[in-house]
C-alpha cells in the first residue's frame, strides 16, 4: 500500500525530542511533542494541524513560541493536546509576551488547547490571536476508550505513564486505508487523479454502492464519467488496515508503564520510543524515570512493532550512539 | 605580509552582530578583560554557539514584543544547571513577562545547583528587584524597590550601561554602553610642570585608580639643570592635572522607538557623541505612514536622528521583512552626516533550512558548450 502518513525526527536522537507525521496528498501534518523546531523548514511547520504533547519539560515544549510565531498573521487553527495542566502552561507562555498589535490584524490564527486527565475527562479552551491569547470557551469533555481525537480516517489515542508527573503517550491510528489498484484502473479505462480522493472518503463514510462518482477517462478526454461507488469499489479498490505511528517518550520502567505501552504499540508500523539509557545504567533510568534502551527494545518486541525508532539519546553518551541503537535492536529482536 | 586586523575603536568591550538586518537584532558584547558578556535584546537565538551564549550573563531588553525576548527560554536552558545568576534588565512589565515564559514549563527536576534568575524592571523613577530562584522551581521572589536617580541602570570596573525610556505605544527601553576611562597621561603636560617619567607614575595610578592610599607619591620636577624631588599633595590633584582627557568609546542601542517630539527630544540628549549607534530602521522613506503608525523609524527619520547625534559609526538593523527582495534601497537611501560611517548586514545571519534549489547546482553534470547531449 502506499502510506498515509510519513513520520520522521525533526532533530537528531541526541537532541530535543519531535516527531513530524507528514500525510500524503494532503497539505497537512502533525506533531509529536514541541522540541526546538529551529532547524525545521517552515513551509513544512506551516502544514502542521495537530500538535500532541507529552509533557512541559522545556525539551519537550520549547518549539512552541516557534510554531506561533510562525503562524501569526495567518488565518489558522491549530490543536494542541496535553496532560493535565497544560492548558495552564500554555496560558502562560502566550502570557509572556505583549501582544499590543494583534488586534487589528485581518486574520485570526487560533490555538484549542485540550487538556487530557486520567479519569477521561479533559479541558478544552480557545485562543485567538484577535483577542490577545487570552483563554476562551472553556468547556470540559470527555473520552472514550482513550480516544482523544476522532475524525473522518484517523483518530488518536493517549495513555498517562509516570514520569514521575504525567507523561503522555500517544498512537496516530488511520482507521482503513484504500489501496487503490492501478492496473485495474486501466483496464476499466479510468485514469488517475484528484477524483481518488474523493471515492476514497466515499467508501471511507461507508456510502452506499449506488452512489454515483464522478470518474475521468483515460486519454484526456474532459468528459467526466459517472461510475456507482459499487463497481468502482468491487473492480479496483482493496480495502486493508490502516497505518499506525506511535510515540512513547518519558516514562520510567514501571510494570504499569510496560503494560500501557504494550498496550498502545500493539502491531505498530512505526514505534518511536526514548532510549535515554544503556542498560548498563538502568539505577540512573529508574532514578529519572526514563526507560534504558533495553527495555524500549523489549516493550517493542513485546508489542510487535513493525519499525522501532529510538531517540532522546543522553548526552553522556556523545559520541556511543551506535550503542544505544545496538542494545535496542537486540532487544527487539530477541 | 603583515594584516593589519580592523575593528572598532574600542578598549575593552568586543560587539558583535548576531543577526542579519531582517532577523531579530542581537547585540553582543564581549567585555574583554572580564570574559563575560552582554546581550542586548533576545529574540531567536537558537542559532548561537553554546560557546558563544554561555559567557552571557546579562541581559538588557527593550521590550517584551516576541522578536525581542522569545530567547529566554533557550538562555535559561544552557545556564540553569551552573550556579551562576542571570541578570535581566528590561521595561516596566518584564518582571511579569519572565514569570509567565518560566511558568510556561514544568520544572519538577530542579536542584539546588540551578542558577537563579534576577530580573530588574526599570521604572521612570525607581528600579524593581525580582528573583526567581533556580533551585525552587524558578519560583518568584520580590526583592524590594529602589529610587533611580540618573540613568545609570549597570555598571563595571570597564563599562557603564544606561537607560532612558522611550515611547513605543508601550514603553521601550534605549541603551547606552559607555566605556570608562582608562588611565593615561599626556606627555605634553607633564613636560609643562616639567615632571620627569618614572616609577612614580605607577604608584600614581595604584593610588588614584585601584584606590591604594597607602604610599606616599614623590615626584621628580626639572627646574633649570637640577632635579628636585618633592612629595606631591594629593595624588587626585596631581592625576586632574597631568591626565589625558579623551573621550570615551560608546555604543547607543535603540530598537522600536516612535518619532515623536519627545522622543526624539529624549534620544538627541541620550545618544549624542557615540561611537557606534545600533538603531532600528524598519521601514523606507516611502512608508513613512507605516513607520508613524507603528511606532517604528523609517530611513529620513534616521537619517535626520543621525544628523543630530552624529554617530562614527552607524548600524540600522531591524527592517521589515517585506523589503526580503529590495535591502539595497535601505543603504541607498540613508543619508549619514559627514563623518559617520554606515556598516551594512547581510540580509540574513540565521542560516535557513536547506531547499534542494539550495544544493541542486553540486549535482549536474559539467557544463556542454555545444549543446550536444
Amino acid at each position: 500500500m502506499t502510506p498515509v502518513f510519513h513520520p520522521m525526527l525533526v532533530n537528531a536522537p541526541s537532541e530535543d525530542p519531535c516527531v513530524f507525521v507528514d500525510f500524503l496528498y494532503n497539505r497537512r501534518a502533525i506533531l509529536f511533542d514541541l522540541g526546538t523546531l529551529s532547524g525545521f523548514p517552515t513551509r513544512k511547520i506551516l502544514r502542521t494541524s495537530h500538535v500532541f504533547v507529552s509533557h512541559t519539560h522545556i525539551d519537550h515544549f520549547i518549539g512552541f513560541d516557534h510554531l506561533i510565531r510562525l503562524c501569526l498573521g495567518r488565518e489558522k487553527r491549530i490543536h494542541l493536546f496535553g496532560p493535565p495542566g497544560f492548558a495552564d502552561r500554555v496560558c502562560h507562555r502566550l502570557a509572556a509576551y505583549t501582544w499590543n498589535l494583534v488586534y487589528n490584524y485581518d486574520t485570526d490564527f487560533t490555538l484549542i488547547v485540550t487538556e487530557i486527565h486520567p479519569d477521561g475527562s479533559g479541558i478544552s479552551s480557545e485562543f485567538h490571536c484577535l483577542r490577545g491569547f487570552k483563554a476562551e470557551c472553556v468547556t470540559e469533555c470527555r473520552f472514550s476508550g482513550q480516544i482523544i481525537h476522532d475524525e473522518e480516517g484517523l483518530l488518536v489515542r493517549a495513555v498517562h505513564l509516570d514520569h514521575k508527573i504525567a507523561s503522555l503517550a500517544f498512537s496516530l491510528e488511520e482507521k482503513r486505508h484504500v489501496n487503490i489498484m492501478k492496473n485495474r484502473l486501466d483496464e476499466m479505462g479510468l485514469a488517475v487523479g484528484p477524483w481518488l480522493v474523493k471515492l476514497k472518503a466515499a467508501i471511507l463514510r461507508g456510502e452506499p454502492g449506488d452512489t454515483p462518482i464522478e470518474t475521468v477517462p483515460m486519454g484526456g478526454a474532459a468528459a467526466i464519467e459517472t461510475r456507482s461507488l459499487g463497481e468502482l469499489r468491487d473492480r479496483a479498490v482493496r480495502i486493508v488496515a490502516g497505518q499506525k505511528v506511535c510515540y512513547v517518550t518519558d516514562a520510567g520502567y514501571t510494570p504499569d508503564n510496560a503494560e500501557k505501552i504494550i498496550d498502545l504499540a500493539r502491531g505498530a508500523d512505526y514505534l518511536f520510543i526514548e532510549t535515554p539509557f544503556l542498560d548498563a545504567d538502568a539505577e540512573r533510568a529508574t532514578e529519572r524515570h526514563h526507560l534504558t534502551a533495553r527495555q524500549a527494545g523489549e516493550l517493542a518486541r513485546a508489542a510487535g512493532a513493525v519499525r522501532v525508532i529510538p531517540f532522546h539519546f543522553s548526552p553522556r553518551y556523545t559520541g556511543r550512539e551506535q550503542e544505544l541503537r545496538d542494545e535496542l535492536e537486540r532487544a527487539w529482536t530477541g | 605580509m603583515v594584516q593589519i586586523k580592523r575593528r572598532l575603536p574600542f578598549r575593552y568591550i568586543e560587539p558583535a552582530f548576531f543577526g542579519g538586518l531582517l532577523d531579530d537584532p542581537l547585540l553582543f558584547l564581549r567585555i574583554r578583560p572580564l570574559k563575560r558578556a552582554l546581550l542586548f535584546d533576545c529574540g531567536q537565538i537558537a542559532h548561537l554557539a553554546k560557546r558563544a551564549v554561555k559567557p552571557i550573563d546579562t541581559v538588557f531588553i527593550t521590550h517584551a514584543h516576541m522578536d525581542h525576548i522569545m530567547g529566554i527560554p533557550t538562555l535559561v536552558r544552557h545556564h540553569h544547571a551552573s550556579p551562576r545568576p542571570l541578570d535581566i534588565f528590561g521595561p516596566p512589565g518584564i518582571a511579569e513577562r519572565v514569570y509567565h515564559l518560566l511558568m510556561g514549563y514544568d520544572w519538577n527536576l530542579s536542584n539546588p545547583d540551578w542558577c537563579t534568575l534576577r530580573v530588574h524592571e526599570i521604572r521612570q523613577d525607581r528600579l524593581l528587584h525580582y528573583s526567581f530562584i533556580g533551585p525552587e522551581g524558578f519560583a518568584r521572589r520580590f526583592d524590594g524597590e529602589e529610587p533611580r536617580s540618573g540613568r545609570e541602570i549597570w555598571s563595571c570596573r570597564y563599562v557603564t550601561v544606561e537607560a532612558e525610556l522611550l515611547d513605543h505605544k508601550l514603553p521601550v527601553l534605549a541603551y547606552r554602553i559607555q566605556e570608562r576611562p582608562h588611565f593615561a597621561i599626556d606627555p605634553r603636560l607633564m613636560a609643562q610642570q616639567g615632571l620627569m617619567p618614572g616609577d612614580w607614575i605607577r604608584d600614581l595610578k595604584s593610588s588614584v585608580w585601584n584606590g591604594r592610599s597607602e604610599s606616599r607619591i614623590v615626584v621628580p620636577r626639572r627646574e633649570g639643570e637640577m632635579v628636585r624631588e618633592e612629595t606631591a599633595d594629593d595624588p587626585h590633584t596631581l592625576y586632574d592635572s597631568i591626565g589625558t582627557r579623551q573621550p570615551c568609546a560608546s555604543i547607543g542601542y535603540l530598537c522600536d522607538v516612535g518619532w515623536t517630539t519627545e522622543n526624539i527630544a529624549k534620544m538627541e540628549s541620550f545618544l549624542n557623541g557615540l561611537t557606534l549607534l545600533c538603531a532600528d530602521c524598519t521601514f523606507l522613506a516611502a512608508d513613512v505612514e507605516k513607520a508613524r503608525a507603528s511606532y517604528h523609524l523609517c530611513t529620513a527619520d534616521l537619517n535626520e536622528l543621525a544628523g543630530r547625534v552624529t554617530p562614527r559609526y552607524l548600524l540600522p538593523m531591524h527592517l521589515s521583512k517585506s523589503y526580503l527582495r529590495r535591502t539595497e534601497d535601505l543603504y541607498n537611501e540613508l543619508r549619514p552626516p559627514q563623518g559617520t560611517t554606515i556598516l551594512p548586514l547581510p540580509k540574513h545571519l540565521v542560516p535557513a533550512p536547506l531547499m534542494v534549489r539550495d544544493v541542486e547546482e553540486w549535482l549536474r553534470p559539467p557544463g556542454n558548450p555545444t549543446g550536444r547531449p
